[in-house]
């Protein structure tokens, strides 16, 4: 064995080393971040467990050490969608940690905030215990024997819990980046990498003819042949590469290094690819090294100390001296990093919102006491990671403590996901989600470590409690046949999932939630900060906010900073809505959003529903209404028109039909004379012979039928021109009496010749109404003729009564003959209709007359009428306003 | 979300080959024998993940970053 000496100056001086780098990145603040030290830094994901524990597996199990860095790998090949995202809302939102992510993605809750604290604390504790074991393991083989374990295990705990607080919690910064950590994690990677490639290289090519060598060794002893070949089941492989999967995010760790540690997003593309790469390289000489541990070493040593013992027994004590200080970098990285991100999880989002609950708090300087309470947060993390490890520690190889830290984590990783691609997910149901995945994980895996250390009697593991055999932790509901991970990680997912879906889909979220869901899913669109404040926040009151947690002086400059770049009124009494929203993302990174939501609302007065949110959701329906409102607008158009289309159509074919029976009446009528004409022409022409009084008989009958052709055509062009406005009109003052005795002395020798006694009642003291003469006399010499037609020969009556009316005065010319069907009053009026049966009476007239009169009547603005019942006369009705 | 569809497809692609490769069956399914005097499991193992580790930096490199307002 070596000097206590020989061991302790090296760590002493690489711990020195790295304080220095992390003083140094701590000065160069005006630096631009650089990419390859984000990539280097999220190393961290390599810790005691990969560096001793992996080859510990590996001279076990073999290959199956590695579903824990191909799920990263995954991930990273995933990462565009998914950490772009994370990475994008978490500058918004000033996340800090990944308590404070999950709750601000579900209406800043603070129950949930405090949830994930807890779990992440929790489920912590077992991997911290795993770097205490193996920086005290890896010590307790290098120093000199009989140094005391007890004393060694404390002092690893006491020298991590130191670099905790001095690395993470040296001061509380508003952006919440701690560029020394960063860039010693980076050195720590580099140094664990190297310390391991060394190591390996030692063993290929020193104490081996090179890695063929070695393997061709390894194929001849059966223990080691059996690692060249895969023994472990489906379904334990596939559970560790999907819970790594969860874990490469959900680790607080990770969170903290990927996420919150992130100062550029161009870094990201880089580091998807250079963190797997950094997987590849760490890990590749894993199975040479635990190889030639089971070719050189003796049986019965402890398998994840092989890193060390290797070089150490071949004499090679300054390389075990380096691996032990790569072993250190390892564990130190992790506690660092975890320390940090745990203490601010701790202050953020389980003290500060007691610390604000208590009566006189409020108004006290709380910067010394955050800070405080973080320092304590880390030393207590670590302490329970140490009072862990002495109980349970030698129990369990490191992996398989490292693996149920995995489980505890991977319990986030539904609500991360779901929560950043699904708006539909809720508080409710990430709360019922999360608190039943983490007790499902307890039972199945937490509580059975401490079983097997027998703190708990260990007795329900074979037998469940009360007897009950579903309740067997690593047999829950009789489920067997699975590795305890696997069987764990099953059903606190299948709660987790389940309940976070079902509970997502019952419980209606509020306005506010959906606003922060929209916030998340939508990044990319939407603008960042989702909430504006409403009420007018004194700036005196804010100030004394912001001094309460950073002192009066910063706070005044950065309460100055942020007046400026909002280009607000320096000296109003009320701050701009900007300001506000800068101040709450200013202790957004000190005490968590959650808390810097509740105390900005103290001071800003009512809640943010966002008026912009309610807004949002008014206008939208808004627009909706009015979108159906058009759309119902327009259908009623489209079918007022269409009813108008169909109106015309239909008028439109009544035209057709009337125009076609016009033309074959017309026809029809002028034919009938022509005939008659025609064919007593020719029998004149053909026939010299023909008798004297024959011929004239023949010759009246031509004249006659002439006589009606001019007639009609006469007629017919009456009509046609009045209805095409083509007549001149004559309006004068006329008195209708007058006119209405001439026309009964033009008409006295048809009514003479028929033996029609025709009888006036005229009121001839009637004022002058305007029309044009000559039409009304033509107008009552047609209703006349008319009436003589119709009537009886000999005993017919005709009456012409003219009279006052409501509103104009009224010719009557009324009759005894037949009267008119009701249906054919209708037509009558119409061109070429006569009522009764066309073809068996003779029509007695040209079928115009009654279409001319009521033309006439009409461009007179009156009206012409029918009144009649069959058999028993007709009543033409002409009313001249 | 994706910066742009094409580099959003490769991913997915690459992700769905990745799991291929990295789960049972396919992952175990090298047998005893040896490559250049190295057990086939181990080298088919770290084959595959090299091979996605590649793919993936040569399909970042070509891709532009993410910017706000692109897609949704």
């Amino acid at each position: 064995m070596t000097s206590s000496l020989f061991v302790l100056l090296p760590l002493v001086a690489y711990c020195g080393l790295l304080f220095a780098v992390a003083t140094i990145a701590e000065r160069a603040r005006r630096r631009p971040p650089r990419a390859w030290m984000y990539v280097l830094s999220l190393g961290v994901y390599c810790t005691s467990w990969t560096y001793y524990g992996s080859v510990g597996r590996a001279s076990a199990r073999g290959i199956d050490f590695l579903p824990i860095y191909l799920g990263p790998t995954l991930v990273c090949v995933l990462g565009w969608p998914l950490l772009a995202k994370i990475l994008r809302i978490s500058k918004a939102q000033r996340i800090t940690s990944i308590a404070d992510f999950i709750a601000s993605r579900y209406a800043r809750s603070g129950l949930l905030a405090g949830l994930v604290t807890l779990i992440a604390v929790i489920g912590s504790v077992p991997y911290i215990a795993l770097q205490l074991k193996a920086v005290s393991s890896s010590l307790l083989v290098m120093l000199p024997p009989g140094g005391g374990e007890g004393a060694v295990t404390f002092g690893a705990a006491a020298l991590l819990a130191v670099f905790g607080v001095l690395f993470g919690a040296a001061r509380i910064d508003p952006d919440e980046h701690h560029r020394g950590l960063v860039a010693a994690i980076a050195l720590e990677s580099v140094v664990k990498l190297v310390c391991l490639a060394a190591v390996g290289l030692f063993t290929g090519l020193v104490l081996f003819d090179g890695f063929g060598d070695l393997f061709a060794r390894a194929a001849a002893l059966p223990q080691a042949l059996a690692l060249t070949t895969l023994q472990t089941p489906g379904s334990e492989w596939t559970g560790l590469l999907l819970v790594s999967m969860a874990a490469a995010i959900c680790l607080p760790r990770q969170f903290q290094m990927l996420v919150v540690e992130n100062r550029d997003e161009r870094h990201l593309a880089p580091a998807l690819w250079g963190f797997p790469l950094y997987l590849f390289a760490i890990n590749l000489f894993v199975l040479p090294i635990a190889l030639a541990g089971l070719l050189l070493l003796p049986k019965g040593g402890d398998a994840d100390m092989v890193v060390l013992t290797l070089p150490l027994a071949a004499g090679a004590r300054w390389l075990s001296l380096l691996a032990l200080i790569g072993g250190l970098s390892a564990a130190t990285a992790m506690v660092l990093v975890e320390s940090v991100a745990l203490s601010t999880m701790v202050c953020n989002d389980l003290v500060v919102p007691v610390l604000l609950r208590l009566p006189g708090r409020r108004r006290a300087n709380l910067s010394g006491v955050l800070l405080g309470v973080r320092r304590a947060a880390i030393v207590g993390v670590v302490l329970l990671g140490l009072l862990y490890m002495r109980q349970v520690g030698d129990t369990y190889a490191l992996v398989s403590i490292g693996l149920m830290s995995f489980c505890a984590a991977a319990q986030f990783a539904p609500a991360i996901v779901l929560g950043l691609f699904w708006r539909g997910a809720t508080r409710a149901g990430a709360l019922a989600g999360i608190a039943s995945g983490f007790l499902l994980w307890v039972w199945t895996l937490f509580l059975p470590s401490l079983a097997l250390s027998h703190i708990l009697y260990p007795g329900f593991l074979e037998s469940g409690v009360f007897g009950w055999a579903w309740t067997r932790p690593y047999a829950l509901f009789g489920l067997t046949g699975l590795d305890p991970i696997t069987h764990s990680l099953f059903w606190s997912m299948l709660a987790n999932i389940g309940l976070l879906v079902g509970g997502s889909v019952l419980v209606r979220p509020s306005a506010f939630e959906r606003a922060q869901a929209r916030a998340f899913v939508d990044v990319f669109a939407a603008p960042a900060d989702p909430h504006a404040w409403g009420g007018a926040a004194p700036v005196a009151d804010l100030a004394a906010l912001l001094g309460r947690f950073m002192g009066p002086a910063r706070a005044h400059i950065q309460l100055q900073e942020l007046v400026r770049n909002a280009r607000a009124d320096p000296a109003a009494a009320h701050a701009d809505p900007a300001v506000v929203r800068g101040v709450e993302r200013l202790l957004a990174g000190i005490i968590g959003g959650a808390s810097a939501h509740v105390l900005v609302a103290s001071v800003a007065g009512e809640r943010p529903v966002a008026v912009e949110e309610v807004m949002r959701i008014v206008d939208e329906s808004a627009k909706i209404r009015e979108y159906s409102r058009q759309l119902e607008e327009k259908s009623r158009e489209l079918e007022r028109t269409t009813e108008e289309l169909r109106r015309a159509n239909a008028i439109l074919q009544q035209l057709d039909r009337l125009k076609d029976e016009f033309v074959s009446n017309v026809s029809h009528e002028l034919r009938t004379p022509l005939t008659s004409i025609r064919s007593f022409s020719e029998i004149l022409l053909d026939d010299p012979d023909i008798e004297l009084e024959q011929r004239q008989q023949f010759l009246a009958i031509i004249v006659r039928e002439s006589e009606r052709l001019t007639r009609l055509i006469t007629d017919m062009l009456d009509l046609a021109k009045m209805q095409s406005g083509d007549l001149h009109w004559q309006f004068a003052d006329v008195q209708l009496a007058g006119l209405l005795h001439d026309a009964a002395a033009s008409t006295g020798q048809l009514f003479r010749d028929r033996g029609v006694t025709l009888t006036l009642a005229l009121a001839d003291d009637l004022p002058p109404v305007r029309a044009d003469a000559d039409r009304i006399t033509q107008v009552a010499i047609n209703l006349l003729s008319n009436a003589v037609k119709f009537s009886p020969a000999g005993t017919g009556q005709v009456r012409l009564r003219l009279f006052r009316d409501n509103g104009g005065q009224t010719i009557e010319v009324v009759d005894n003959g037949p009267g008119i069907a009701p249906a054919d009053q209708a037509v009558i009026f119409e061109r070429f209709r006569q009522a009764g049966d066309g073809l068996t009476e003779k029509p007695a007239g040209t079928g115009l007359g009654l279409a001319i009169c009521r033309t006439i009547v009409e461009r007179h603005g009156g009206t012409l009428t029918v009144e009649s019942a069959p058999g028993e006369g007709a009543t033409f009705r002409v009313m001249i306003p | 979300m994706n910066p742009d569809p094409l580099t959003g497809g490769r991913l997915a692609a690459l992700f769905l080959l990745g799991l291929v490769l990295f789960l049972p069956p396919l992952v175990g399914l090298a047998g005893g024998g040896t490559v250049f005097g190295i057990p086939a499991l181990f080298v088919s193992v770290y084959a595959s993940w090299a091979l996605v580790i590649l793919l993936l930096a040569l399909v970042l490199r070509r891709a532009r970053p993410p910017d706000r307002g692109e897609g949704r």
